[in-house]
């Protein structure tokens, strides 16, 4: 293994004899252009080399001429024979971009699968060897092993005309459309989220990796139970069950793209690839892959490597021309889901450090790194942080109540600034919290009655508690029509399941890996909850360990943000597929530390006996 | 207020440490043990159980009124021995072979204890030789949990063995789980059904006074 020394990123990372320098940077994160694939036929990775290396090929010197005399070197064609320092044009790197949202951020070369580019057809000289495919390769500036099928070269056969200007679509190595420049039309991608409880689907321009829009829809599948389990008995018990599951979840995702390009005036037509995360069991049922070994020991997926699809298989209305890609899956029950959350977490980066990712929906993933160790497992959460299944529970939306503060009186945060409708996760967790802290809720999680908290709590906290026949209830607002808004026994108790089984879930799986709560350098809290989720309360109701609140992390809809890392730079799909495979998984639902944990967990502050 | 009728109310509201309390002073008194058991940890899961049952309770109430009525019984029980206190009967419960879903078995089992059983816990994806062990050891009744449509096989899988080892007319074979039905009980030839996990626990006691 040999140094090689990259002046321009001032950093220094091992190089092995038998990879060329291109493969070797990109593996360090240095991403240079390489539209013909590393062949050497397109001179776009050139840099500049001093040290020990292969003398300058034929391909070098024909490409780059007179500058091979100035250390000029293509990457594809170098490979070190000893340590060397290269520096590095900026016209020869991949273009980076920037994703950031709800707290996930990451830097990463901007190479989308699908890549529309322009040439202008030419007439042919005698010494244009090749067929027209050939020469469109050419002129497309496309990797070498660039392919086309059928349909599209009886296209081809009857569109280039001399003097055209057209628009080329490559997906991978596949050249799908070649048509006249229309300077309207649009290159889209779709980052999917398929989630037990909710469909988010965020809008990409692929040619400039901006957002053009998104939306979320409660999965139709709810109508036939709310979580997987209640999915997989309807899929395999029902005659037409698993039809009607992916017929529901096709309905909800279209939805979706259409409410997503509502204020654009495009169509689904300009979508040309569609990158999926999701639960095992939701990719399943969305792919129309009967899921009846995900509901039997040992859980084990059909499938869980990545997947591509045409979106006809699928039954999708975007570009017939496109892709479906399913990113990779770890087990029955933690899915791409998680690791597009990974990926958006940088989880694929050994930072030295031990980190815990919690994505929390329906199931809750939990990831814990150690160094370059990595351990997943799931625990069944239920919807409640999502909204679902609360008597006022909402998403996180306009006229979601998303935070709770306790004075005198109630402070609220609507979404929008909107008259109140319900209540969202974030809301869910700060009125648990406040309760709790005002001494309205006990340990057990029981709302208390007015008249024993008269003189105790403010006339006016208590004026807001109700009686009801299934306990007492806490009115947050009124809506529109004037009628309450309110937080029930019940939403108590749906918050005591959930938190018990993320915490018990924690707390087992740190227990395997002999890791201790208080050695965690960073707790990242992931899942659909609306942009504040306020970390204290989440402590204090004993969602997480009880750890400095500096080292815990709120990323947002990483899965989602995973989902579109891998719809605008190739790299991270190969990425992800890695971690899928490396990742070691752990079962723990139903053990006895997780059952005797898990009870514990149902209590709140110093009942916690943990 | 008695101090038994005050154990039942702590174990209801799932106070643990006072539950706790009330059942030392009990011992401490001299109350003797079957009374403290059966007015005052039965009485009090009997409610819960009923509550349950009429969905006034949901299952965090459960898990921790039970919990609170296993510290206690943990502290009653050197006095149940040496008062030769005997339990109500003996059950081996388990989620069947494929099953590891537990939360459902975990509160029938305390249902039961909370109702007089001495409870064998075989826990999760329990196979068919496992309960007929059990019975071989003295189990009465043999209860099974399925969650997922897909486990539900093994039940009868469970039953017949029970009947190639010949010991099905020795004990009684209780059912239960989201998925399983009075019907389906009846077709593998289960002795009863529990809808809920109260249900359960009744049934049980049926079964050994039928």
């Amino acid at each position: 293994m040999y140094r090689v020394r990259v002046a321009s990123d001032d950093k220094e990372i091992p190089a092995p004899d038998d990879v060329s320098l291109l493969d070797t940077l990109a593996k360090h994160g240095v991403a240079l252009t390489s539209p013909c694939g590393g062949e050497g036929t397109c001179g776009k990775c050139r840099i500049q080399a001093t040290g020990d290396l292969n003398p300058p090929t034929i391909a070098e010197r024909t490409l780059l001429g007179d500058l091979v005399r100035h250390g000029f070197r293509l990457s594809c064609q170098c490979i070190p024979q000893g340590d060397i320092a290269v520096t590095i044009p900026d016209s020869s790197r991949v273009p980076s971009i920037r994703i950031l949202a709800g707290g996930a951020r990451r830097d990463v070369p901007f190479f989308p699968n699908v890549r529309r580019r322009s040439f202008t057809w030419k007439k042919l000289e005698l010494d244009d060897t090749g067929s027209q495919f050939d020469v469109v390769a050419r002129l497309l500036n496309a990797r070498a092993d660039l392919v086309i099928d059928l349909p599209e070269v009886r296209e081809l056969s009857r569109t280039l005309k001399e003097g055209q200007t057209y628009d080329g679509t490559i997906i991978g190595n596949r050249l799908v459309e070649v048509e006249p420049t229309d300077p309207d039309a649009s290159v889209f991608g779709v980052a999917l989220d398929i989630g037990t409880t909710t469909v988010v689907a965020h809008v990409i321009d692929l040619r400039t990796g901006e957002s053009v829009g998104t939306a979320s829809a409660l999965n139709d599948q709810t109508h036939y139970g709310g979580d997987v389990i209640s999915r997989i008995n309807h899929a395999t018990s029902m005659d037409n069950g698993l039809q009607e599951l992916q017929d529901a979840v096709l309905t909800t995702v279209n939805r979706c793209f259409d409410m997503a390009l509502e204020r654009s005036d495009k169509s689904l037509s300009d979508i040309y690839e569609i990158s999926v995360v999701g639960n095992t069991t939701m990719l399943h049922l969305f792919a129309g892959v009967y899921p009846r070994s995900l509901g039997q020991l040992p859980y084990s997926p059909v499938f869980s490597h990545g997947l591509d699809v045409p979106p006809n298989l699928l039954g999708l209305d975007t570009n017939p021309r496109g892709n479906v890609h399913l990113l990779p899956s770890i087990a029955g029950y933690v899915g791409a889901d998680t690791v597009g959350a990974m990926i958006a977490a940088s989880f694929d980066e050994d930072t030295g450090k031990t980190r815990l990712l919690a994505d929390i929906g329906t199931n809750c993933e939990l990831v814990l790194q150690r160094g370059g160790e990595l351990i997943a497992c799931s625990t069944p959460a239920g919807p409640a942080f999502e909204g679902a299944r609360m008597d006022y529970g909402m998403m996180a939306g306009p006229g979601a109540i998303e935070r709770v503060e306790f004075g005198e009186d109630v402070v609220l945060r609507v979404i929008g600034d909107a008259t109140p409708i319900g209540i969202c996760g974030s809301g869910v967790v700060d009125i648990a919290a406040e309760l709790y802290r005002a001494g309205i809720l006990d340990e057990t999680g029981r709302i208390q009655s007015a008249d024993d908290l008269v003189g105790i709590v403010s006339p006016l906290l208590c004026g807001r508690l109700h009686e009801q026949e299934k306990g007492t209830a806490f009115e947050l607002a009124t809506n529109d029509d004037g009628e309450p808004i309110l937080f029930t026994q019940k939403d108590v108790r749906e918050i005591q399941l959930a938190k018990a089984a993320i915490r018990s879930g924690i707390e087992t799986l740190l227990d395997v890996a002999g890791v201790k709560a208080d050695d965690l350098n960073e707790v990242l809290i992931a899942g659909g909850f609306g942009n504040y989720l306020n970390k204290e309360n989440a402590r204090l109701l004993g969602m997480i360990p009880d750890i400095p609140l500096e080292r815990v992390r709120f990323v947002g809809n990483a899965a989602l943000v995973g989902a579109r890392l891998a719809l605008v730079s190739y790299d991270m799909r190969t990425r992800a597929a890695k971690l899928a495979h490396t990742i070691r998984h752990i079962q723990i639902a139903g053990t006895p530390n997780f059952r005797m944990r898990f009870t514990e967990a149902m209590l709140f502050g110093d009942g916690f006996l943990m | 207020m008695s101090q038994l009728a005050t154990l039942a109310e702590h174990i209801i509201n799932g106070k643990a440490p006072l539950a706790l309390k009330a059942t030392e002073e009990a011992i401490a008194a001299g109350t003797p043990a079957a009374d403290i058991l059966q007015k005052g940890l039965i009485a009090g899961m009997q409610v819960v159980g009923e509550r349950f049952r009429n969905n006034e309770f949901y299952v965090p109430e459960v898990l921790i009124a039970a919990r609170a009525m296993k510290m206690s019984l943990e502290k009653l029980r050197p006095h149940l021995i040496d008062q030769h206190v005997e339990p109500v009967g003996k059950v081996a419960i388990g989620t069947c072979r494929g099953d590891l879903h537990d939360i459902g078995k975990n509160l029938v089992a305390m249902m039961l204890e909370g109702a007089g059983f001495e409870v064998m816990d075989l826990g999760i994806d329990v196979g068919p030789e496992k309960f007929v062990d059990a019975v071989k050891d003295g189990a009465q009744i043999v209860a099974l949990s399925a969650l997922l449509t897909t486990t539900m096989p093994a039940m009868r899988d469970t039953i017949q063995a029970l009947k190639d080892a010949g010991l099905r007319d020795k004990v009684k074979v209780i059912i239960g789980g989201a998925p399983v039905t009075q019907d389906f009980a009846d077709d593998i030839g289960a002795d009863a059904y529990g809808r809920d996990a109260a249900t359960g626990a009744d049934k049980a006691r049926e079964l050994l006074s039928a």
